[in-house]
């Protein structure tokens, strides 16, 4: 089992990298990167190479990987499940005639490769078998911890010809940041539409201060109501977390948003409808007001 | 300007009611048209109004398809090419075949629009690969779009940033939720809807590939594994237990 990897985002490929060594009969990996890690302890071999300017990541990522796969025979291509990553996956699948699965949560190879993802807005586990090899995967962020091994890679810097994609970069603009880097957080206090506006939001503000936390948010707070900035955003389209500590204050615990928070260790809700489905997902639950609530957690923690 | 829009027919997920004992889903809800297909519409439509021009919607389906198809008419799809196919799953490779076919056939398209993905299946692999199979160039995840002559201009919302690019015609675009609130069709509209050119397609009349890349073993629910101790009366007792609870695994 020969693996080509790629994904822009550098934990992401650490993750894929370390996963895949698991799966029987690996035989190492090839990284192609744009970054200047070095992963050491990762693949065998990292093909570094320069996206020009104005050029995408994905089309010219697409273009790169279908080379190398022409050059070598590898019997699993994958990419990792970032937007940009869930364009390049079925490109490149479409491009060589393989198969391809995107938004993975499992990878499983015993007589046959089986995959796992999220179904039904993240209602229902799809297991799905992959029927030929080679075959594309975009792989979901955090599915595999990140650990280094004794691989020292073999550096290869190379450029790619591309044909002319039709498309142009002419800007990109960082969106407006919290602070802290959620994916990575160990407690997120996630706010819903429940938390009403600015007077929520900061009352939330003040309980993650208290926890040393990260903040999050559900669809409508960070993108109808902007409460918050986007890329707090938690669920099936937006960041998916693994904190110790999850909690949904005023949220109510939609299927969309849950999926993000489903692999939390504890998940403690505040809602004052006693009937919402988060406190189905939940280890503890406080049926009542934010406003009454959220005081007294406060008090307590300070108290512990 | 031609504009093709790709769109779906779905469950509604949020009303699909999961068994209790084998954790499968049961499909006993109603069908509708997928949410990001609207929006994908949405934006030919208004895209069209500056424009002019002709809307294709194309649609394909394993189940009867009916309600979605006159929605995607009243809201002003010009026509429709359904492609029928027996029932059963199709993976996204096939889907994607068929859908192009149905573009090429049509010969004159400037433009196609897809949902970045659908609330069911959420692969997001049919925009990515028809651009693939046409040759085209191919923007996901579009927000916002103008069209000046024969360039779009798009940004992209991406996880941590917007991207702002030009892209060629012919093409095609994958767009989200935000990129605009789809229109709710006019009772006129509904009823003008019956008059206008609908095609049936067979999937196995296509020429296209039919072998499949993937198959589904099963599709469950995960069991919920929480402790779901629920404080319903006093919240001073709830805020000091819950914490203390915390403290003890070492959570906090």
């Amino acid at each position: 089992m020969r693996c080509l990897v790629f994904s822009e985002n550098d934990d992401i490929a650490r993750e894929i990298l370390s996963g895949i060594r698991e799966l029987k009969g690996h035989d190492g990996a090839v990284l192609l990167t744009y970054s200047e890690e070095d992963f050491s302890g990762y693949a065998d071999t990292v093909v570094k190479s320069e996206c020009p300017d104005n050029t995408r990541i994905e089309d010219h990522a697409v273009s790169a990987i279908a080379r190398l796969a022409e050059e070598e025979n590898f019997d699993l291509i994958l990419t990792g499940s970032t937007r940009r990553g869930k364009e390049i996956a079925p490109r490149v699948a479409q491009r060589l005639g393989y198969p391809c699965v995107t938004d993975v949560i499992g990878v499983y190879m015993d007589d046959s490769l089986e995959v796992e993802r999220y179904s039904l807005s993240g209602r229902t586990i799809s297991r799905e078998r992959i029927l030929k090899l080679p075959a594309v995967l975009s792989i979901m962020p955090r599915v595999f911890e990140a650990i280094p091994d004794k691989e020292t890679p073999e550096v290869i810097k190379r450029e790619f010809e591309m044909d002319d994609a039709g498309v142009r970069v002419i800007e990109v603009r960082r969106k407006e940041r919290t602070g802290g880097e959620l994916e990575k957080a160990d407690i997120v206090i996630g706010v819903g539409r429940g938390i009403g506006g600015e007077d929520g939001i900061k009352m939330a503000m003040e309980l993650k201060e208290v926890l040393g936390g990260e903040i999050g948010s559900t669809r409508p707070v960070a993108y109808d109501y902007h409460w918050l900035p986007e890329e707090t955003m938690i669920g099936l389209s937006g960041k998916r977390i693994k904190p110790s500590l999850y909690i949904a204050i005023g949220v109510s615990g939609q299927i969309q948003h849950l999926t993000g928070v489903m692999n939390a260790r504890r998940i403690v809700a505040i809602n004052k409808d006693e009937n919402a489905p988060v406190f189905e997902y939940s280890d503890y639950g406080i049926v009542g007001d934010w406003r009454d609530v959220l005081p007294k957690l406060i008090t307590a923690l300070k108290n512990r | 300007m031609h504009i093709a829009v790709g769109v779906k027919q779905v469950y509604d997920v949020d009303q699909i009611k999961i068994d209790p004992r084998t954790l499968e889903p049961v499909y006993d809800v109603p069908l509708k048209l997928d949410d990001l297909s609207r929006n994908a519409l949405e934006e030919a439509i208004r895209i069209k109004e500056i424009t002019g021009g002709k809307i294709t919607v194309i649609i394909l389906n394993g189940v009867k398809i009916g309600e979605a198809v006159k929605e995607a008419l009243a809201m002003g799809g010009d026509e429709a090419k359904i492609i029928l196919s027996e029932g059963g799953f199709l993976d996204t490779a096939i889907t994607a075949s068929a859908i192009a076919e149905v573009i090429k056939s049509l010969k004159d398209v400037d433009l196609v629009i897809f949902g970045h993905a659908s609330v069911d299946t959420y692969t997001g692999q049919t925009g990515p690969r028809v651009a693939e199979i046409l040759g085209v160039p191919v923007v996901t995840q579009v927000r916002e779009l103008r069209v000046n002559d024969d360039v779009l201009t798009a940004i992209r919302d991406l996880e941590d940033s917007l991207e702002e690019v030009e892209i060629k015609l012919p093409c095609v675009i994958t767009v989200t939720n935000e990129i605009n609130e789809p229109r709710l069709p006019s009772l006129s509209q509904i009823l003008g809807a019956r008059k206008k050119p609908v095609e049936e397609l067979e999937l196995s009349d296509l020429g296209i590939d039919l072998e499949r890349g993937i198959e589904i073993l099963h599709n469950r629910a995960p069991r919920v594994e929480r402790l779901k101790r629920i404080y319903r009366d006093d919240t001073d007792i709830a805020a000091r237990e819950i914490i203390s609870e915390l403290k003890k695994e070492g959570i906090i």
